[in-house]
């Protein structure tokens, strides 16, 4: 019987889980880096309130890709309700003040649990290529040994 | 064929993330019948109530036309229907259908007789009571409607006020 080649294997699967790594990471990292720190500070305002709370709400209302507003189960609804209620806010025109930013938290919350959905998935799949990265290494050795 | 089926599916994903949801049904729909008396006649307003839910996400509904249309759940025939049209309705809010209609005791009839509306009460009141439209009786025509995505459409309210 012919045997497999399991180094092309371990080293395709790796390569692969590397790859998904790296498309699943970019966007979480970049909440995690970029987005999130900045709407943590339009939220720690003190001026100009209504303004910096607007644009933060501006930024959270796009959602992460891992953290649609589409799907919410019982623990979601609370965000789904503040952005009924900004969103309305926003339309007509009405100011936003201090006591806002609890809300507007809870909307920031699910990004921020879409970005760590996002970092644990990359972690798990570079976990996956470590391992497959051994596999490979084990098997060409054993393969040299064998020839 | 690898280009082609990949270009289906392209346009396929693209259609499924533009396409909106269309409200389908009103919820709490309620009906009321007064008789008024215009230019010495006497004309029966009907007066209809109800939502329709924006179930989309990031897309706000804008000038949302259509009409409710009351049918017989028996013959299945359409006995009335009265026109609506909500300005704007934003993600995952409810548009409020509050609409009238001027007709005459003719047009009416059906809906009395659909609703058993005791005439005579009706016309010693000056109107029935309100009517609940239970779902097997009602359904909801959008003719057209406006998609707006939420985020240039709250961004545009932004600007507006900051000028």
């Amino acid at each position: 019987m012919k045997r497999i080649n399991d180094k092309a294997l371990y080293l395709y699967s790796g390569l692969v889980a590397l790859v998904l790594a790296a498309i699943v990471a970019a966007p979480s990292f970049y909440s995690i880096l970029i987005v999130e720190p900045g709407v943590e500070m339009l939220l720690s305002s003190t001026e100009n309130v209504s303004a910096d709370y607007k644009e933060a709400y501006m930024i959270i209302r796009t959602p992460h890709i891992f953290g649609k507003y589409e799907h919410f189960d019982p623990e979601g609804i609370s965000v789904k309700n503040s952005m009924v209620y900004f969103d309305r806010m926003i339309y007509t025109g009405q100011d936003l003040v201090p006591e806002h930013r609890q809300y507007l938290e809870v909307v920031l919350d699910r990004r921020k649990k879409a970005s760590r959905l996002g970092r644990y998935t990359s972690l798990f799949l570079l976990s996956v290529t470590a391992i497959a990265s051994l596999c490979y290494i084990f098997e060409k050795r054993r393969s040299g040994e064998q020839d | 064929m690898i280009k082609k089926y990949a270009v289906s599916v392209c346009a396929l994903l693209i259609c499924a993330a533009s396409c909106a949801k269309i409200p389908e049904k009103v919820q709490s729909p309620s009906l009321k019948i007064d008789i008024e008396t215009r230019d010495g006649a006497e004309v029966y307003s009907v007066r209809f109530s109800g939502g329709i839910a924006n179930e989309n996400s990031s897309t706000a509904l804008g000038d949302v036309k259509g009409s409710v249309v009351i049918r017989d759940p028996g013959s299945k025939k359409d006995v009335f229907s009265i026109p609506y049209r909500i300005d704007m309705i934003l993600p995952f809010s409810m548009g409020i259908i509050d609409a009238e209609k001027i007709c005459s005791k003719t047009e009416v009839e059906p809906l009395i007789g659909l609703f058993n509306i005791n005439a005579e009460e009706m016309a010693r009141n000056k109107g029935s009571e309100g009517i609940f439209v239970e779902e097997d009786r009602i359904s909801l025509a959008v003719d057209s409607y406006l998609k707006h995505d939420i985020n240039t459409l709250l961004q545009g309210k932004i600007n507006e006020k900051n000028k």
